[in-house]
């Protein structure tokens, strides 16, 4: 299917960048649809961080081509985003309220405006008491915090965090994705990019794996992740799994308490379900496809020798 | 309201909010003021405190020094102070006496009656040299038998001291007020401010010649200096205050959010110009309160009273200063860009502020030929032109193709120094954990 370019917030075409002999982004191509939870994997040095500045107009890309929401990138457009970059910051000594309405007024609020939502927010963070604190007398939680009222400050239509996750306590991560799944209820578009891919395997409709600068995977998350499953599935429990019909072959599972049973071409682990089902010769406790993770994948199509996926 | 202006807002009040800043502007000044009027009315205290228990020795003198003299002439010339006939009451120097300078108060005040205490006589010179030797003396002077024919007169000091040293005017007004001591007052007055002071040179060129046509040198240099200070510190100041504030968003890695919703050049323009203007005020202040106390103290700003700055002069001083802080400052906002700390990017500073203060090493050149061919060269030439077309333009009137010829290159500057700026701007953001050596910058300049 080819979306039209008014369901496009970002469009990616042919983009090349880069610095000196090293070519960090390599003839790149993507869509980002409006509303969707959109994800950019890759290790570091893949070139997304690069992405992400090309897409916001801090770096200019040498060839192609980036629009947003159907054109190229004006003020206008750059109000209508919210980026949390990698590299977190925010003034150390100018208390938050001040940074906020900064920023805020940066993104085309007004500074009544920009400083009621702050202040609306910080208490809905559990930050009213710091709303007049210096930025550095406050926990390194806490300006995690801040920093994510200062990108959803103005009601972004599209919001961009470069690694979302990182540095963030469990807590504070599940607080992040509850936010993140919030707003893109409310029809917020989220782009992620991260090297912690089982982080975001749960959240993202879509994603994009690069490296070296290259696209190798794109895509829907479930469709990529069907396509790279194995004919197994994965148990756990007592019984002859080989006797199982349709199996054909039982390996041991990593952590030692589960199997990998291998299935004959013709089946499906729908007759092996049925097969348990009626059997009182085995118990189980947990019965699932033999799905790779997205890291699992990634290392499958991006190992030293990976071939670029053609679209 | 534009982006430019938001960061010009913000730069401005977080500037306001700084300790150091609001010290240097204005607790410096204040707290300048507050101990000139304290020592003042110290000094106010101690002198009514000195009359008032010892009101006969006060004299119109009020040198530390004290010198003693041997007349040796056959006509014994010179008397000891306190041989003529004159009262303690007629040293005292009033409000009345100063307000109320007459012929006969100033023969009175000056007369030698009035050194006493500080010029002391003595019968020989062996007794004057015991005196010198026992510290009683600064310096002893030694009027020879034939002072009416040659003038002369020896001088004795205890090796070489300061005081010793600034004696010879004290000796010189003695002698001279006993050689009138006989005078009438009026030609009093006149015989003894002239041959004290017997010529006031002002100096004066040609018409036509290169230079002023009737410039006072102590105004002229009071105007170069003065102005080439104001523009070359505020400059220094701001430029500095820009490259710091682009160092604190780099450190404290706010720099790519900005960079996300502002255009780099927005954000160097609200930066450059509000440091412009707080270093202007900082600068303002300064040397205001400096031209304030001066102006108390009476001092050296009693010739620069009458002086007199044309508005079109004033309005070019103006865009001089505008252009120049527009091109430093965007240099040293590009050298905070690609520096990743304060102390970092000092060492490029000097590689920028050197060339700009150049001319205030021509001081004097600038006043006595200001349309001369150096000035001409250094006021054309961009990063020295600011400083040097201040300066000229503060003591000559400079010609129109000069001038024109000067803002064009500026200009042209300006325009280049801001594009190198927001690059550099860009750039930076890749750069966070190292600077850049000097032969990659054509590279990254690329993007």
């Amino acid at each position: 299917m080819n979306p039209s370019a008014s369901d496009q917030a970002i469009a990616v075409r042919n983009v090349t960048k880069r610095y000196g002999d090293f070519t960090a982004v390599n003839d790149l191509t993507f869509d980002v649809q409006r509303g969707e939870i959109f994800s950019m994997l890759g290790p570091n040095g893949a070139g997304k961080t690069t992405t992400i500045r090309m897409i916001l107009d801090i770096l200019k890309p040498d060839t192609g081509q980036i629009t947003l929401f159907g054109s190229p990138i004006s003020d206008r457009t750059k109000e209508r985003i919210g980026y949390m970059p990698e590299e977190r910051g925010l003034y150390r000594n100018v208390p938050v309220i001040d940074v906020l309405g900064y920023l805020g007024q940066l993104k085309g609020m007004s500074a009544h405006d920009a400083q009621t939502r702050a202040r609306a927010l910080l208490e809905q963070l559990g930050l009213e008491e710091n709303i007049k604190s210096k930025v550095s007398e406050l926990s390194k939680g806490m300006q995690q915090k801040v920093q994510v009222i200062a990108t959803v400050l103005h009601r972004p239509d599209l919001v961009i965090i470069d690694e979302p996750f990182s540095g963030l306590d469990p807590v504070n991560t599940q607080a992040i994705k509850d936010m993140l799944y919030e707003m893109n209820r409310e029809g917020v578009t989220i782009v992620m990019s991260t090297h912690q891919m089982h982080q975001i395997e749960e959240m993202a409709h879509r994603l994009l794996m690069v490296s070296r600068g290259k696209r190798v995977l794109y895509g829907n998350v479930q469709e990529v992740r069907d396509r790279f499953a194995e004919h197994a599935i994965i148990v756990e429990g007592e019984g002859d799994w080989s006797a199982l019909p349709g199996v054909a072959s039982v390996d041991p599972g990593d952590n030692g308490r589960e199997v990998v049973l291998h299935l004959r071409e013709g089946f499906q682990p729908d007759d092996v379900m049925q097969a348990l089902a009626v059997s009182s010769e085995y118990h189980i406790r947990r019965f699932e496809l033999a799905v790779p993770s997205l890291t699992e994948i990634f290392i499958q199509v991006a190992g030293n020798n990976h071939v670029p996926e053609q679209l | 309201m534009t982006h430019w202006t938001n960061v010009f807002l913000f730069e401005l009040r977080q500037k306001f909010r700084s300790k150091s800043y609001l010290f240097v502007t204005f607790g410096l000044p204040i707290l300048a003021i507050v101990l000139f009027f304290a020592y003042q009315a110290y000094q106010d205290f101690s002198s009514e405190e000195e009359d008032t228990a010892n009101p006969i020795t006060e004299t119109a003198d009020s040198s530390d020094n004290v010198i003693g003299y041997v007349d040796q002439t056959p006509q014994a010339l010179f008397p000891a102070p306190e041989s003529y006939d004159a009262a303690p009451e007629d040293c005292q120097v009033t409000a009345a006496s100063v307000g109320d300078l007459t012929p006969d108060v100033i023969k009175r005040i000056t007369a030698p009656y009035c050194m006493r205490g500080i010029v002391r006589a003595y019968d020989s010179r062996e007794a004057g040299e015991q005196a010198l030797r026992d510290g009683d003396l600064d310096a002893l002077y030694v009027i020879g038998p034939d002072y009416l024919e040659t003038g002369e007169v020896a001088a004795y000091s205890e090796g070489f001291s300061l005081e010793s040293a600034s004696t010879e005017t004290l000796m010189n007004d003695y002698l001279l007020a006993s050689l009138l001591s006989n005078v009438e007052p009026e030609a009093y007055e006149r015989l003894y401010l002239r041959l004290r002071d017997p010529a006031v040179i002002v100096e004066n060129k040609l018409a036509g010649s290169n230079g002023a046509e009737t410039a006072n040198e102590d105004q002229g240099f009071a105007l170069v200096y003065g102005f080439g200070l104001l523009l070359m510190m505020t400059v220094l100041w701001g430029g500095g205050y820009v490259m710091q504030s682009v160092v604190q968003e780099k450190e404290s890695r706010a720099i790519e959010i900005l960079l996300s919703s502002v255009r780099p050049n927005a954000l160097l323009t609200g930066k450059v110009l509000a440091m412009g203007l707080l270093a202007l005020v900082q600068m303002g202040m300064l040397l205001g309160t400096f031209v304030f106390l001066g102006s108390r103290a009476g001092s050296i700003f009693e010739s620069l009273g009458d002086i007199e700055v044309e508005t079109g002069t004033l309005i070019l001083f103006g865009v001089y200063f505008v252009l120049d802080f527009l091109m430093i400052g965007s240099l040293l906002a590009g050298v905070g860009a690609v520096s990743t700390s304060v102390r970092d990017g000092q060492n490029f500073v000097s590689v920028i502020t050197l060339p700009t203060v150049v001319p205030f090493f021509f001081l004097t050149m600038f006043v006595e030929e200001p349309n001369g061919t150096l000035a001409r060269v250094l006021s054309l030439f961009p990063i020295t032109s600011p400083l040097s077309m201040v300066m000229r333009l503060s003591v000559t009137d400079v010609p129109a193709l000069d001038l024109a010829i000067s803002l064009g290159l500026l200009v042209l500057t300006v325009i280049g120094a801001l594009w190198l700026a927001g690059r550099l701007f860009r750039i930076n953001t890749l750069l966070a954990g190292n600077t850049p050596k000097l032969r990659d910058l054509p590279k990254l300049l690329r993007g």
